[in-house]
């Protein structure tokens, strides 16, 4: 699996703030439908990658983060949504007084395609593709084992592990292709991240989807992985298969704080 | 939770308007149609600042500037042009829209109270400006209408411009409710909340801000349209910035985020003060008194009644007995 064409290819991405360089660069390929882990201790620069991907920080000049061909450094957030990448966040950033479904609704966004001015009097057109995605995000809850109660609760009423599925719902209903985890078992327990695993599984195979995946979790990130890349200090350390990584002394340097890191 | 259950919000609303209709009706019938209307008007306004400021998020403080608009534009068409109230008021509607549509450029810039402090600037100054028209628009004086007619049918009576005033009401209402029950409301509700995730599922933010500010334009250009034939007379001391803050008050005590709240606020705002007209100065001091009650206990508005009086209370979902913190 981990062979097939690279979907995205991140070539030299560096981001610096002020005195400290956040990524430092950064290169590595994701094949298309394998799982992509990103693992490294905290301020690692994990997540300012995932926002170097998606848009929504840009990386310092000669940055190249290539998405099937297309240059995606300078894009606005959206057009980057748009071709077919989504995202969830490290910090739960659900709309805290709507239901689930209303949440994962508005996921559904580029997947309805009619004019916002044909909502001011809906034709049959709209209303077709509106109740479609009703239909839709009741298939991606049985997915993701969401029960049509949590669907109808307001999501600060469910519990940490619910957010984090419902999340996880509104970023993959409208199928993208790529799909940017981060840190989705953060703050879970053991039968929770478990179930997570499980559900991650699930969608990447119904949905045919290319996981990035950021999470201090080992045990997650090492099952579901199947290459994965260790940063520190915005430095890549190591990139390679799960068993490969766990040998690594550099990795394992990262880890324990060792004085002679690679 | 806006989109649940709206039927009991409206339910609220008729309740209320029957419960208005009954006290003055019986009494002076005329008096009634006109608050009616009056209140209808400031409705449609209010509706357009829900969108705008309740749901998108993006204060505005120039509500009543753009009324002025509306209302000096129809005005302006059928004093010096002889257009007819309908195409003057098609006309006033869509100039207002343009106006207000522009005012978006700031908006894609701004942040946090910026906003505001510009829209009521640009109130001021355009107001201030109408004043200074000299012939144009009537300067401080004001402007008279001659007598508006819709296929030759005087709205002479407050009656008839209740009729006339309904139509744009009810289709207001209708638009409104829809756009924010669907994917343009769910946009702007997102974009509210935090402008950077709506851009991550998708939602062109910049695109949607105009939409919003052109339709609440449009909204309230329809709304000084309908405003000048119903006075049929225009004066800049109709559209203050505190003209613009009652908009505000109207949405806040109504419901933030929903039609029926927007429709609540302004006959709340409209038919209160005229029912203690009969207090004298005891009057304002009892208005006061009543929005400082809602605001403090009821934060969502009167339109939010329904939820925490009306609906049923669920119990919290088993399925969340053993969250984790």
């Amino acid at each position: 699996m981990a062979d097939g064409p690279a979907i995205l290819e991140l070539s030299a991405v560096s981001k610096r703030f002020g005195g400290v360089q956040a990524l430092d660069a950064i290169s590595f390929e994701v094949a298309a439908h394998s799982t992509f882990g990103i693992i490294g201790p905290n301020g690692a620069g994990k997540t300012t990658l995932f926002n170097c991907i998606s848009g929504m920080q840009q990386p310092d000049g000669g940055s190249r983060i290539v998405y099937r061909g297309e240059n995606l450094v300078g894009r606005a957030v959206h057009g980057i949504a748009r071709l077919g990448i989504s995202r969830t966040f490290q910090n739960i950033a659900l709309i805290r007084d709507q239901t689930a479904r209303q949440n994962i609704l508005t996921g559904m966004h580029l997947d309805l395609p009619y004019s916002p001015l044909a909502a001011f009097f809906p034709m049959p057109r709209v209303r077709g593709q509106e109740s479609a995605a009703l239909l839709r995000i009741e298939e991606i809850a049985d997915l993701l084992k969401l029960s049509r109660q949590a669907l109808a609760s307001r999501v600060d009423a469910l519990s940490l592990g619910h957010q984090k599925k419902v999340e996880i719902a509104r970023a993959v209903v409208r199928r993208p292709e790529l799909l940017l985890l981060d840190e989705p078992a953060g703050g879970l327990n053991d039968q929770e991240s478990e179930d997570l695993a499980e559900s991650i599984r699930r969608l990447r195979t119904d949905l045919n989807l290319t996981v990035i995946l950021i999470d201090h979790d080992m045990g997650l990130v090492m099952s579901l992985c199947d290459r994965l890349c260790v940063l520190d200090f915005g430095e890549m350390v190591a990139i390679g298969p799960p068993a490969q990584i766990q040998a690594d002394p550099a990795v394992i340097a990262v880890y324990l704080g060792s004085d002679d890191a690679a | 939770m806006p989109f649940a259950r709206p039927w009991l919000a409206w339910t609220m609303a008729l309740i209320l308007l029957g419960v208005a209709c009954a006290i003055i009706l019986p009494r002076i019938n005329a008096y009634f149609v006109y608050v009616a209307d009056l209140a209808l008007i400031r409705a449609i306004a209010a509706i357009g600042l829900v969108v705008l400021s309740g749901v998108a998020g993006q204060l505005s403080l120039c509500t009543a500037a753009l009324l002025a608009v509306g209302a000096y534009s129809t005005g302006m068409l059928m004093t010096h042009l002889s257009v007819g109230f309908l195409p003057a008021a098609i006309c006033g509607a869509l100039v207002t829209c343009v106006i207000g549509t522009a005012l978006a450029a700031p908006a894609l810039r701004l942040t946090g109270l910026h906003l505001p402090i510009v829209t009521l600037a640009f109130g001021v100054i355009a107001v201030q400006l109408i004043g200074k028209g000299g012939k144009l628009t009537g300067g401080m004086g004001g402007l008279f209408l001659p007598p508006a007619t819709i296929l030759g049918w005087p709205l002479d009576t407050d009656l008839r411009r209740f009729i006339v005033i309904i139509g744009p009401f009810l289709l207001a209402t209708a638009a409104s409710v829809n756009f924010l029950r669907l994917k343009p409301g769910r946009a702007l509700f997102a974009l509210r909340d935090r402008e950077v995730i709506a851009q991550a599922l998708g939602v062109n933010t910049g695109g949607y801000k105009i939409l919003a500010f052109a339709y609440s334009a449009f909204l309230a250009g329809l709304a000084g349209a309908l405003y000048a034939a119903f006075k049929g007379y225009v004066s800049v001391d109709d559209f203050t910035l505190w003209d613009s803050i009652y908009f505000f008050v109207m949405i806040a005590i109504g419901g933030m985020t929903s039609v029926a709240g927007a429709i609540i606020g302004a006959v709340f705002v409209t038919a209160v003060p005229e029912l203690l007209s009969g207090l004298a100065e005891a009057s304002q001091l009892i208005f006061g008194a009543l929005l400082l009650l809602i605001v403090a206990f009821l934060p969502g508005g009167l339109a939010s009644i329904w939820r925490s009086w009306l609906r049923p209370r669920r119990a919290p979902p088993a399925l969340d007995a053993v969250a984790p913190e």
